[in-house]
């Protein structure tokens, strides 16, 4: 955008503006409200509902604001009663045909045409014809439609375009006829609801959060996605201790997601008011046998006496965690139990990375605005949704080059320039060829790609003008990860900037680095020790069959707690305060929504309890904020943050990672091109692109206790009757359910 | 010493005294005859009234903060609970309130009735002054026929809106509903009856010479003392001042009705006692006129962003359901600013300040009570009167508790 | 003035008194002997709220929470849910329902905005007023006992036919029964 100013007239007073701005945001920004159905400021423009006109002067006819851009010496009227009456009777038009369904329809009360029409509408009404009408019906587990209330603004066919580069939701038909649909009748999708968050009317609506209650009885609390490492922000909608609904941060006001979540963020939040919740603490006195419902105080007092003597207790935190809970982990195991055996439950472990880095994260704005993108593994459209939804845009509607390396044709290769396709395994082979130009040969026959192709990439890279991002999922060893964090000198210059985007797969994967500092490898812990404190769960459990003692913190049981000789119930991430750090390095608040549900604490109020019993008072005092303190005083990269400087999720805080200059890696360097070369080199790729959401609608701990997940990991069936609810109609294998 | 006192410096010196000149009694708040909750701290010089102090806040409930939180529309209820025996006017001074903040014009039909039901409410309201004041004085029979007169209005009330006591009929922007069929027939019946009932009462009380020498040249309070103690209503035009709102600053079509401000001079108990009983006639005379005014016609304002839609286009129209949904949950945004209006309530001055921030909730919303400011001039006119005539003072100052304490 | 005339006008005014007191006697009765003999209530009193079923016996609300949003008290509770089934089955008469409705009329100050409020006119305030208590928490009352088809018409009152003029008929028992306002 031009930073030229220009003067536009609006209603007599003069603005100066960018020029080429919307005017209808130039509009809304100085208190001229114009009500406007289909604009939306992250979409192309549609220009379909006809409520934006304005007055411009020396222009024929009334103009719709949303499509004009401004233009120096504009003079603009907003407020007579030509243009009241013009939207007056457009609202008349869309009411026409809108059927009488406020009390029952779930957006009422939110709803962007209630609000319009009692902003601009017209009390008489005209039309006296028998509407069109159609019966509710369901599109997906996860979406409701309701045909008759569409006003056709298609919010939901361009944000599933642009967006989700989905396409499956469409307007068919004509004229009065017109309504919005599906290929054949059924979403088969990544079910990202997004459709559902823009709709401005009742038309698409939340099935899991179907007729439950309304918005204004909803307390709503600004949040941090659980799932996804993206750090995306919501509000969460609760009432009553029950959390309700989750929305894309609050209507208004943009977290740095704006109004985008996946399908976990918007619909996995059945498991916190789940029946299975762990109710009390567990004691499981003799092994194998079974665990007896315990008060708090004496579970604690159980764990501290049993630990008392034990030497070298290991300390495993799960990077779904807050920084405070595995930041306080840490101090339990260091100072309480004077051991140094702790670590982070994730496999993909970032501590090369961020030991070597030498040019800055890039947060999820730059993303959509670089000019090159560089994806070495991973598979950012199923695991980091809204970064995949940036990097779209970016090359949709930024002229970006996206050149994605992987082993399988994912989904986002139909919006790359470039398709790496290399063999299993060897994503290690490409860094080294990025790393030097004469590794190209050997690297191209691991890789099973042709030299030209590693040319090609290099080209592109060196002909960026602007920013230049690095992103590499989760299988690059600790070698290649810090050669390629280290790497960045290589590709700057002075026009083009280099960034850094890692892809891990947990909420709070980076900050379990950043603030569980000086941690093991969580094989090594699992080795040396023979007690545990584990907050959350392990991938594999089955090694604790022959520990002496396990304390687990978890939300449900499983396989952990299966072998856990004291359970203590955690709350989860909607019934605490606390910190994420996603993967560009934002330090985001997680609020207390609800009250803590059953018995259960946050996993930081559990450790400091059983540091307290073991006569170590870390002087938290019960308080989150004091354990960022402690966080913010003890890890450099967070120095001097605070949770009221967290408080705007607008603009949200990144923290000081720091910059390491050029370093010599010739240790890893050799390590690396040996690995490279040790590698077989045999044609083995994969060729099918895999189903859309196939790791999205994959059945966790977490995600399973929505019961439309069950539906959707089962390859989401068209049920029979689309008037009811799909989940009345097949059990949670999928099958169908004989009608009654 | 009561805490009320200690905070009153002035009067320390008098209840320091020894205890063998004077003595401090509490009248109330169990007292029946402080109609309420009302504790006077009186100083006694055998049966002279030295000092009295009243001590109030025994029905504190925090209305004026409730207002804050509720909409516009909901707080109409709250006054109903202020003065709980003039609700409909209570009503009114909050309903026109937020009106001049909305700058809504009412209908004729709905004015003409809110000035009718005004003036039933303010017989009944003036009927229980005369039935409890006669109690406080020892006339019992007076009661049960004064209760008769209200309990007929209050069936009244009740056939329009529904609720005895807590009416909340007017709205903002007209009224909850029209007048249910038949009313003006009954309404005439009622004062048919009237005169003859208002007859027997002065028959019973004011021709009584007990009565007179009960009240005559007790409670005298001159009219600069009454100006500079703010009050207002009957208790004002009981000593010479020629000052109501319906006559001098009027609203709701007041200024078209032919009726009498009442005012006496002797500025005692008794000239109270007559304006009002001269106002309940004068009120008769007023529902007299507004029958016969009363015309077919809309009772809501012409103004669908504030005003419920009719229920019938509710059902039939998206657009009215739309305002009718949003006007209930959301509530009416109401222009910023603030406004100060007053209402000749039975007692006085009903004065409503309310402070808009042009969200659906009010800022701040203050009442004036008459009540509260002409209980104030009780010490003025109690001092140096016996102590059995405090209680014939509080009778013909006609205080409500709930709204003294809001 | 002497004692003398003082004592004679004084036992004047008595006689007055006495003479109006003496004529009321043979005339009729105001009192009404509640509870022997039923009150008359007006049409539109409101007492506690009845909610109400369409003709196939459904309930008429949808939980669309106007009424909860009009409560000044907040003495109204709902819980909505989803009734997919069809018509013939469902509990309410539309899709939605009220899982939960409590009214705490411990709360509720019987002012009528949630009849004004209700877009389906499921709810409206009935006659009953005889709601004492032993426990406070018996005031919260469930759909069970809101329900117009659950509730008991109570002997201890009747209503007044709406043009009725009740001052004068205090004492009529109305034999044919329970009307509601609907």
């Amino acid at each position: 955008m031009s930073e030229e100013l220009i003067k536009v007239t609006i209603n007599g007073t003069e603005y100066e503006v960018e020029k080429g701005r919307r005017l209808i945001e130039v509009c809304n920004e100085n208190g001229c409200n114009i009500p406007s159905f289909c604009y939306y400021s992250d979409l192309q423009v549609q220009a379909s509902c006809r409520m934006c006109l304005v007055r411009i002067d020396k222009m024929p006819k009334l103009q719709t604001s949303c499509t004009i851009n401004c233009t120096d010496g504009m003079v603009v009227t907003t407020n007579t009663e030509e243009i009241a009456k013009a939207q007056r009777a457009m609202s008349e038009f869309l009411l026409a045909n809108h059927p009488l369904d406020c009390p029952v329809c779930d957006r009422g009360g939110e709803c962007d045409l209630q609000e319009t029409v009692m902003s601009a509408g017209n009390v008489e009404e005209r039309f006296h014809e028998p509407k069109n009408s159609f019966a509710e019906k369901f599109l997906s587990p996860m979406v409701a439609n309701d045909q008759q209330r569409c006003i056709l603004c298609k919010r939901c066919t361009r944000v599933c375009d642009e967006w989700m580069g989905e396409t499956v939701i469409e307007a068919g038909n004509r004229g009065v006829n017109t309504v919005i649909g599906t290929y054949g009748g059924w979403l088969n999708c990544s079910q990202c609801g997004n459709c559902v968050e823009v709709c401005p009317t009742g038309t698409l609506l939340d099935a899991v959060y179907r007729h439950e209650t309304r918005p204004w009885e909803l307390e709503r609390t600004v949040s941090t996605d659980v799932y996804s490492s993206d750090g995306m922000q919501l509000s969460i909608g609760s009432r009553g201790g029950k959390v309700h609904r989750i929305v894309a941060r609050d209507r208004y006001v943009n977290g740095l997601n704006g109004e985008f979540l996946d399908v976990k963020a918007r619909f996995g939040h059945e498991f916190v008011n789940h029946p299975d919740r762990i109710k009390t603490p567990l004691i499981r006195y003799k092994k194998g046998g079974k665990a007896i419902p315990a008060t708090w105080d004496d579970a604690i007092s159980f764990v501290a006496d049993k630990l008392k003597d034990s030497k070298n207790v290991g300390v495993v935190a799960s990077p779904r965690l807050t920084n405070e809970s595995i930041f306080t982990l840490k101090r339990l195991a260091t100072e309480a139990l004077n051991s140094d055996n702790y670590a982070v439950s994730d496999a993909y472990n970032l501590a090369p990375f961020f030991d070597n880095l030498s040019a800055p994260l890039c947060n999820h704005k730059e993303i959509r605005y670089a000019k090159t993108i560089l994806l070495i593994g991973g598979e950012p459209e199923e695991e980091q949704t809204y970064t995949a939804k940036q990097m779209r845009q970016a090359v949709r509607n930024g002229g970006a080059k996206l050149i994605i390396v992987n082993d399988t044709p994912i989904n986002l290769i139909k919006s790359a320039t470039q398709f790496v396709h290399v063999n299993k395994g060897s994503y290690e082979a490409f860094v080294l060829a990025l790393l030097d130009k004469k590794n190209d040969k050997v690297s191209a026959k691991k890789l099973g790609v042709d030299k030209a192709e590693l040319e090609k990439v290099r080209v592109t890279i060196a002909a960026t003008e602007g920013d230049f991002i690095i992103m590499f999922g989760g299988d690059l060893s600790a070698e290649a990860q810090a050669v390629l964090a280290n790497s960045a000198e290589k590709f700057a210059s002075d026009k083009c900037k280099v960034l850094y985007h890692p892809l891990p797969l947990y909420n709070n994967s980076v900050g379990a680095n950043d603030v569980m500092q000086g941690k093991k490898s969580l094989g090594e812990v699992l080795k040396e020790s023979k007690s545990f404190i584990i907050g959350g769960s392990l991938q594999d459990a089955n090694i604790l069959e022959e520990k002496d003692f396990v304390v687990a913190f978890e939300l449900f049981e499983t396989e952990t707690t299966d072998k856990a000789d004291v359970i203590l119930p955690a709350a989860s991430f909607a019934e605490v305060d606390g910190t994420y750090t996603n993967n560009a390095g934002n330090v985001q608040r997680v609020r207390k929504a609800i009250d803590f549900v059953n018995q259960s604490k946050p996993d930081w109020l559990i450790a400091d309890a059983i540091a307290k019993e073991l006569g170590v008072d870390f002087g938290y005092q019960s308080s989150a904020s004091a354990v960022f303190k402690a966080i913010a005083d003890s890890v450099p990269a967070y120095e001097g943050l605070r949770y009221p400087a967290l408080k705007n999720e607008s603009k949200p805080v990144q923290a000081k990672h720091t910059i390491h200059s050029a370093k010599d890696l010739s240790n890893e360097i050799k390590a690396l091109t040996e690995r490279v070369e040790a590698l077989a080199g045999e044609t083995n790729k994969n060729n099918e692109t895999p189903r859309i959401g196939h790791k999205l609608h994959r059945l966790t701990t977490l995600t399973s206790r929505t019961p439309q997940f069950h539906l959707l990991a089962n390859g989401n069936p068209k049920p029979e009757n689309l008037h009811v609810s799909p989940l009345k109609q097949f059990d949670t294998d999928g099958k169908a359910v004989a009608a009654s | 010493m009561s805490v009320a006192t200690e905070n009153l410096t002035g009067q320390v010196d008098i209840l320091d005294q020894p205890l063998e000149s004077q003595m401090t009694i509490s009248m109330g708040p169990q007292h029946p005859s402080t109609h309420g909750v009302l504790r006077l701290e009186l100083v006694l010089d055998g049966e002279l009234v030295v000092k009295t102090v009243p001590d109030i806040g025994y029905l504190h409930t925090g209305m004026e903060k409730l207002f804050e939180y509720k909409k516009y529309q909901q707080g109409i209820v709250i006054t109903d609970r202020m003065d709980y025996l003039n609700p409909l006017g209570n009503n009114l001074a909050y309903v026109m309130a937020a009106e001049k903040l909305l700058q809504l014009e009412i209908p004729e039909r709905a004015q003409v009735i809110r000035v009718m039901m005004c003036e039933l409410q303010r017989i009944a309201s003036h009927m229980v002054w005369l039935g409890t004041h006669c109690l406080d004085i020892g006339a019992m029979s007076a009661f049960f026929y004064c209760f008769r007169q209200r309990e007929k209005i209050l069936n009244l009330i009740e056939a329009v809106s529904g609720g005895r006591l807590t009416p909340s009929y007017f709205r903002i922007g007209g009224l909850m509903m029209d007048l249910p069929a038949g009313f003006e027939r009954r309404v005439k019946q009622f004062l048919d009856d009237f005169p003859a009932a208002l007859e027997e009462l002065t028959t019973l009380v004011s021709d009584n010479t007990l009565w007179q020498s009960r009240t005559k040249g007790i409670g005298i309070i001159s009219p600069e003392d009454a100006i500079d103690w703010g009050l207002t209503g009957p208790c004002l035009r009981g000593s010479g001042i020629d000052l109501d709102l319906r006559r001098h600053n009027p609203y709701s079509g007041y200024e078209t009705y032919d009726f009498e401000v009442c005012v006496e001079l002797d500025c005692d108990v008794w000239a109270r006692f007559r304006v009002r009983m001269r106002e309940m006639f004068e009120s008769y005379k007023i529902i007299r006129q507004t029958v016969d005014r009363l015309k077919p016609g809309p009772t809501k304002a012409d103004a669908p962003k504030v005003v419920l839609p009719d229920r019938d286009d509710m059902r039939k129209h998206m657009d009215s359901l739309i305002h009718h949904f949003l006007i209930v949950a959301e509530g009416f945004n109401v222009p910023p600013g603030e406004v100060y209006h007053a209402i000749e309530a039975s007692k006085g001055e009903l004065g409503v300040y309310m402070k808009s921030n042009g969200g659906p909730k009010p800022e701040r919303v203050h009442f004036r009570g008459p009540s509260f400011v002409n209980l104030a001039a009780l010490p003025v006119m109690a001092e140096g009167e016996m102590v059995a005539d405090v209680v014939a003072i509080i009778g013909s100052l006609d205080i409500v508790l709930g709204e003294i304490d809001r | 003035m002497s004692i003398i005339s003082d004592v004679i006008n004084s036992t004047k005014a008595v006689i007055k008194g006495m003479k109006i007191t003496i004529s009321k006697m043979p005339q009729k009765k105001w009192t009404v002997q509640y509870p022997d003999v039923p009150v008359t209530v007006q049409p539109r009193y409101r007492g506690q709220h009845l909610l109400h079923v369409d003709e196939n016996g459904k309930e008429k609300c949808v939980a669309c929470y106007l009424c909860a949003a009009a409560c000044p008290s907040e003495c109204i509770y709902i819980e909505a849910t989803d009734d997919a089934r069809p018509y013939e089955e469902r509990v309410g008469r539309d899709e939605r329902y009220a899982k939960v409705y409590n009214i705490d009329y411990g709360r509720c100050i019987f002012c009528g905005f949630c009849v004004e409020a209700c877009p389906k006119d499921a709810i409206t305030h009935g006659y009953n007023f005889e709601l004492s208590v032993y426990n406070r928490a018996d005031l919260l009352k469930t759909k069970d006992d809101l329900l117009i088809t659950k509730q008991k018409q109570s002997k201890n009152y009747r209503v007044a036919l709406s043009d009725e003029d009740v001052d004068s008929e205090y004492k009529e028992v109305d034999k044919v029964g329970i009307k509601f306002r609907l």
